[in-house]
Parts: C-alpha cells; sequence; structure tokens
C-alpha cells in the first residue's frame, strides 16, 4: 500500500481520538465507581439494576410497614392483657359477692366496683396509638366506643374491619384485632353483673360468672391471634433486612466498577494514547525537505 | 542521409517545455497535499514521433531517430471501483453514525439506572400509599401522596415533552435541511456536468472539476444510497438516489421533495424525475436520512411506551381512588396531559385513605388489558424495558456505526493511497525534474557551442 502524509495524518487523527475516548470511558468507570453509567453501558445489566434497586426499595418499604405493624400489635396486645386483667378482676368481685354471706348493701358498694371496672374497660375500648385508636376498624380517627356501644358506621363504604398492612408481594396482614362485637358483649356482661349487684339477684351473678368466662375465652382468642403475627411479623422483619444486604451486593456486583480494574485500564489507556500522540509526532515530523538543500 | 543542422536544439527544447510542465504538475500536486478530495495529477511523457532513416544495410525495417519528448496528458490517478466501494460504505456509516447521535440524545433523557430516574420516582408514588394506609386518615400522608403524584406525572410529562422535542427536531431537519441539502448538491451536479460538456467539445479533460465532481457525489452517497453512471466520452455522469434519477427540475428549481406524510407518519422523498412514486425512507438502511428517519421512528416507539405507561397508570389508579366514591386521582389521558386532579392538589384531604393498600397494591399487579397494555408487567417492569430498549438501541447502532465507520475508514485509507499527495514523492519527482531540466539546458549550450564552431570559426 502506498502511504501517503494524509494517510497517516487521518490515522493519527483517527487513534488519538479512539484512545482519548477510551481513556474518558475508563476515567468515568474510575470516578463515578460504577462500570454502568447509562442504559446502553450494559442493556441487560441495566434491566437486572432496575428490577434489584426495585426490589430493595419494596423491600424497605415492606420493613416499614411491618415496623408500623409490629407497633400496632404490640399496642392491641397490651390493651387485650389489660382488658383480661379487669375481666378477671370483675369475676373475682362476682365471685365474691355471689357469696351467700354478703349483704345486700355489701353487693351494691360491689356495684360501684364493677363500673369503676366499666370505666376501666372503655378507656382499654378506646386506646389510641399516638392519636390513632386502635380498635376502631380502619377508621381510626373515629372514637369507637362510648357507654359501650360501638359508634362507627359500619355500612359506610370506606369502612373495613381489618387495619392491614402489605408485608410482602401480594401478602397481607390484618394488625389489628376487630373486637366489636367481643366489647359490647363484655360491656353488656358488665352492666347486666352491675345491675343483678345492685338488685341483689344471686341467680344472675351466677349466670353472669358464667358470661364473664366466656367474655374471657373472647378476648384469649384474639391475644392468640395476634399474638401469632407478632412472631410472623418480627421473624419477617429480621428475613427482610438479611435480603436487602444480599440484594445491595448483588445490585453493586452488577453495577460498581471494579476499582483495581479500572485503574489498570485506566493506565492502560493513558498507556496507549501518550504512544499514539509520542508516534505520531515523530512521524509527522520527518519528511524529505528535512534532506533537501 | 543528413538531418537538419538545428535539429539537437528541438529536442532540447521540447524537453525544457515537457520538464517545465511536469514541474508544474509537481507543485500543483504539493499544493493540493490537504485538499479533501483532491486526486493526484501525473505528467504523462510520451516520446515524440521520430523520424525514419533508411540505410542500406537494413533493407525492410528502417532505423528510427528520436525526436524528444511531449507530455501528451496530465493524468489523473483514480480508482472508479474503489470510488463505488466508498460510496457504499459512506452510506453505511452516515446511517449508523446518525442513528446513533439521535438515539445518543434520547437516552439523556432517562437517567437510570439512578436515584434519579422515573424507576425511583414510581417506586415512591406507591410507597406514599403504604404509608398512607399506615394511617389512612393522616393529612400529612394525603399530601405527600398528592405531591408524590404530582412529582410522578411532571417527570412524565417532562421526558415525553423531550422525546416530543427530539422527534420534532428529526422532522425538521428531515423536511427542511435534507431536502435543501440533496437539492443543492444536485444541482452543483447539473453545474459540472454542463461544464464537462463543453469542455469535452473543446477536447480537454477537466481533473480539478472531476475532484470537485467525485466530492459531490461522497457527500450525496452519505445522505443516500447512490449510483452513478459516467459517460466514457465526457465524464459527465447520471445519478440514482435510493433509485430514482435526479434530473428534472421543477418550477421552483427543486430535484426532490420531502414531507412526513400524515397518514401514516413517515418521511417521504418525492422525485421530480418520477413525481408518482415516492420514496419511503424508513424502507432503506442506508444513508444518513434513513439513519435520522430511523431514529425518528423509534423515538415515536418510546413515545408510544410512556403513554401507555401513563394511560395504565391513570386508569388503574383512578379505577381504584373512585371505588368508594372518591373524587378521580389522576386527570388526563396519556403522557402528555397525566396531572394530579386540581380537586386533591387543592384538598389533599380528599384522597381516600381506606384504599391506600389497594392503590399500593397496584404496584405488584401485571397488565395486560385495554385500560392498561403493558405487555402483563408490572409498571416498573415495563418501564424498566422502555429503558432497555433504548440502551440496547443506543449500544446495537454504537457497535454498527462503529464497524462501518471501520470499513469506511480503511476504504478512504485504500483511495487515499491511491489519489494522496506523498509530499516525499513529489519533492523526489521535482528534483527529478529539475535534473532533467538541467541537462536538457545543457545540451542547448552544446549545441550552441557546435554552432558556433561551425558558422563562426570555419570562415
Amino acid at each position: 500500500m502506498r502511504i501517503t502524509h494524509t494517510v497517516i495524518g487521518n490515522r493519527m487523527m483517527k487513534s488519538v481520538q479512539y484512545n482519548l475516548e477510551e481513556l474518558a470511558k475508563a476515567q468515568e468507570r474510575m470516578s463515578t465507581g460504577k462500570r454502568v453509567n447509562r442504559p446502553s453501558d450494559d442493556p441487560t445489566a441495566t434491566s437486572q439494576i432496575m428490577e434489584i434497586e426495585s426490589g430493595i426499595d419494596r423491600n424497605r418499604q415492606y420493613i416499614r410497614n411491618i415496623t408500623d405493624g409490629l407497633a400496632w400489635v404490640y399496642e392491641t396486645d397490651a390493651a387485650l392483657n389489660d382488658a383480661l386483667g379487669l375481666l378477671h378482676k370483675a369475676r373475682e368481685l362476682a365471685v365474691q359477692a355471689s357469696n351467700d354471706t354478703y349483704s345486700p348493701e355489701d353487693r351494691q358498694t360491689i356495684a360501684r366496683q364493677i363500673e369503676g371496672i366499666m370505666d376501666g374497660m372503655e378507656q382499654v375500648a378506646n386506646r389510641q396509638m399516638g392519636n390513632k385508636y386502635i380498635f376502631a376498624g380502619n377508621k381510626t380517627d373515629t372514637k369507637p366506643f362510648n357507654n359501650g356501644v360501638f359508634q362507627i358506621n359500619t355500612s359506610d363504604p370506606t369502612f373495613s374491619e381489618n387495619v392491614k398492612r402489605e408485608i410482602g408481594r401480594d401478602e397481607e396482614v390484618e394488625v389489628n384485632a376487630y373486637v366489636e362485637t367481643t366489647f359490647e358483649n363484655i360491656f353488656a356482661t358488665l352492666a347486666s353483673l352491675r345491675d343483678n349487684l345492685d338488685a341483689n339477684n344471686t341467680a344472675g351473678i351466677e349466670q353472669n360468672i358464667g358470661d364473664l368466662d366466656n367474655n374471657i375465652d373472647a378476648v384469649l382468642v384474639h391475644r392468640v391471634k395476634i399474638g401469632s403475627r407478632t412472631r410472623h411479623l418480627e421473624a419477617l422483619k429480621s428475613q427482610l433486612e438479611d435480603q436487602e444486604v444480599r440484594l445491595a451486593a448483588v445490585k453493586s456486583s452488577l453495577q460498581d466498577s471494579d476499582i483495581g480494574r479500572a485503574a489498570i485500564d485506566f493506565t492502560q489507556q493513558q498507556i496507549a494514547y501518550r504512544a499514539a500522540l509520542s508516534a505520531g509526532a515523530k512521524l509527522m515530523q520527518m519528511s524529505l525537505i528535512d534532506y533537501l538543500r | 542521409m543528413m538531418r537538419s543542422t538545428f535539429f539537437g536544439l528541438e529536442i532540447a527544447r521540447r524537453a525544457l517545455q515537457a520538464q517545465r510542465t511536469s514541474m508544474d504538475v509537481a507543485a500543483h500536486n504539493l499544493a493540493n497535499a490537504n485538499n479533501e478530495g483532491y486526486t493526484r495529477q501525473d505528467a504523462v511523457h510520451s516520446a515524440t514521433n521520430p523520424y525514419t532513416i533508411p540505410t542500406r544495410t537494413q533493407k525492410v525495417t528502417p532505423g528510427q531517430i528520436g525526436t524528444g519528448v511531449e507530455v501528451t496528458e496530465i493524468r489523473r490517478v483514480r480508482d472508479e471501483i474503489l470510488d463505488r466501494q466508498v460510496r457504499s460504505a459512506l452510506s453505511d456509516a452516515g446511517y449508523w453514525e446518525s442513528r446513533q447521535l439521535a438515539l445518543e440524545r434520547v437516552e439523556a433523557v432517562f437517567p437510570e439506572p439512578s436515584e434519579y430516574g422515573l424507576q425511583k420516582v414510581i417506586g415512591k408514588f406507591f410507597d406514599n400509599w403504604h404509608d398512607l394506609n399506615n394511617s389512612p386518615d393522616d393529612l400529612g400522608l394525603k399530601a405527600a401522596v398528592v405531591e408524590g403524584g404530582r412529582e410522578l406525572a411532571s417527570m412524565i410529562r417532562e421526558a415525553y415533552v423531550q422525546l416530543e422535542d427530539q422527534q420534532q427536531g428529526l422532522k425538521d431537519h428531515l423536511e427542511n435541511y435534507v431536502v435543501k441539502q440533496i437539492n443543492s448538491l444536485a444541482a452543483q451536479l447539473q453545474d459540472i456536468n454542463n461544464s464537462l460538456t463543453k469542455l469535452g467539445a473543446a477536447g480537454h479533460k477537466a481533473n480539478d472539476l472531476l475532484d470537485r465532481r467525485d466530492l459531490v457525489l461522497d457527500k450525496l452517497a452519505e445522505l443516500g444510497p447512490i449510483t452513478v453512471e459516467e459517460n466514457d466520452a465526457d465524464h459527465t455522469v447520471k445519478v440514482y438516489m435510493f433509485g430514482l434519477e435526479l434530473k428534472d427540475v421543477d418550477s421552483n428549481g427543486e430535484f426532490v421533495s420531502g414531507a412526513v406524510d400524515s397518514t401514516d407518519d413517515k418521511f417521504k422523498l418525492t422525485f421530480e424525475s418520477a413525481p408518482s412514486s415516492k420514496v419511503v425512507v424508513s424502507d432503506y438502511h442506508t444513508g444518513a436520512i434513513a439513519g435520522w428517519e430511523q431514529a425518528r421512528q423509534d423515538i415515536k416507539g418510546y413515545m408510544d411506551d410512556l403513554d401507555k405507561l401513563s394511560a395504565a397508570l391513570i386508569n388503574k389508579v383512578n379505577a381504584e381512588h373512585t371505588a368508594n366514591g372518591a373524587p378521580e386521582f389522576f386527570a388526563g389521558n396519556g403522557a402528555n396531559d397525566i396531572t394530579v386532579n386540581s380537586a386533591l392538589v387543592g384538598d389533599p384531604s380528599q384522597v381516600d385513605g381506606s384504599v391506600a393498600l389497594n392503590i399500593a397494591g397496584l404496584r405488584d399487579d401485571k397488565f395486560d388489558d385495554l385500560d392498561a397494555d403493558l405487555n402483563n408487567q408490572t409498571f416498573e417492569q415495563f418501564y424498566a424495558g422502555l429503558v432497555t430498549k433504548i440502551g440496547a438501541d443506543v449500544e446495537g447502532a454504537g457497535e454498527r456505526m462503529a464497524g462501518s465507520k471501520a470499513v469506511r475508514d480503511q476504504l478512504e485509507n485504500l483511495r487515499q493511497s491511491v489519489i494522496g499527495v506523498s509530499i516525499d514523492e513529489e519533492l523526489t519527482k521535482l528534483t527529478q525534474y529539475q535534473y532533467a531540466y538541467q541537462a536538457a539546458a545543457h545540451v542547448v549550450t552544446m549545441i550552441d557551442e557546435m554552432l558556433d564552431t561551425i558558422i563562426d570559426r570555419m570562415i
């Protein structure tokens, strides 16, 4: 092939340009610390990275939902525990009052104590977490019980018995206990007990003790449910936290530059660029003109 | 038989003239060493017709005596087959280069993978609904949901507008600049053809004019596929682009007109020489015009996808949000006009917290219906698919561009090795001609001395 100065010049310009481009790419991989800086750098990896990022993001939201849900179940469990304490106390008083040795006056005194328990029970039924009522279904801004009667309009289309948290893809869990009937029954039993105490009706009181046992069982059923969900949520949370670490590692392996390799690449490109410049500069200087008189 | 006394002088004169002409040609080459498209020229020396001198010993074949030299032709050192190959390579490289450059700009509209892309904002939008579900009556969280929706809507609109601008830019480029350029190049060719006809009639070969013509042909080839038919007698050319001849002009002196057809939104060229047949440029995969048009079609595809994504978001979120009688969450129909319902922006308390979990759950749903034509993918998967497609298109075009440019450069180098001026070579030739000139001058001096002896001193 016949070589002319134009060919040398063109080749020089192209190889210098090419080497400079490669040098800039190596520099970008070094300075951003990332191997994939735009979709065209590696379309397949981009798709995977975006999928993983969305997974990490989703995981974080699930963890947030679970943390919030755990607060609910802890608070609900504590409230139900308080309700149980009050019920046991009421049962104790009812058993005492059913004793034949008690006078009608004694029973009236106990009736006042039962009224105290009813107040306490109403406080439990209207328990708030922050400013949210935990026994109001999803209407957490409405006070659910007033004088032992459920206040919320359950036929409202926006009403739901359940407070749900999404804790995984298409996996929802109820974090509340829906206690409308349970608590209404409790209030009915307590009111009946008080009335029977005032009326000195021992047969009625015996009846109420049986009712209280049923009430205690009903509350226990709620507690067991909440307890098992608590364990599930705690386990899931730690699992998701582990997963996030693993996903982040996979993302990093897809997207991040191997800094050592990037540095070597950069140095090699630098050498190539220098070589192209130096060879070009020397070759361009040479001409027959230098040797003609 | 005796020759004329002054015969040697004539040989020397011819030699002086031929060497001078050759030196001029070499100087012309040197002067044009960096001229794009210049073809080096070569003075072809031939011996002039000899005298035939019959002798007694040679009965049949007469002995000949030379009469000197003349420059019979100033040759243009060119290889027509290489020209054809280079033009085809120019078309290919033009296609991929223009497509890649246009698509690279599109890629910049989608800053992925990063913390600031649309993917992240889609995720954040649904996260807001999760948070609202955790406290369904919290006014602050309702406002956050509205703001998240506005951010998402405005990012989609922004991306769509940028794509639309680029699509429009390419359309303007094709309809105005490209058509003008073809017409201007075709007009130049016609002028050159006219000059060649005149010069040919006068028996001249116009090397520098041919260089100009070949340069124009190269530029035309970059734009679209051309074939060239050269008339051997006067070197005029017939040029066919996309298979149609660039010959006739309309009343405005234009060979070609072009516009985007409003029915199928494709760019079409109409040649005055064949007014009834329209060239659909996107049917070709060579030449910069087809590259721009293909990039424009690609961008329209991306816009359609963005539109589908927006429509799906609007339809699905609205269907869930209005389930219990709340107002629609999004207003608009597609990517160009998606917004959050202004009623909700004014009064975020109208956001229905009781459906928050259902809306948050949409994030994981795959859609493939009339309301949400996402090919059975989630919102995020569909969007990631779009970004991956753009990335793959840019990467593919980049690789094809590098390949086709390498072929073009190699062929250009081969052509340069034939037509290019080598300064060393020309300097060498100049030296050779200089010596020959000096020698011829010496002959003149010698004959002069000889004649001096004969004419002045023999008396």
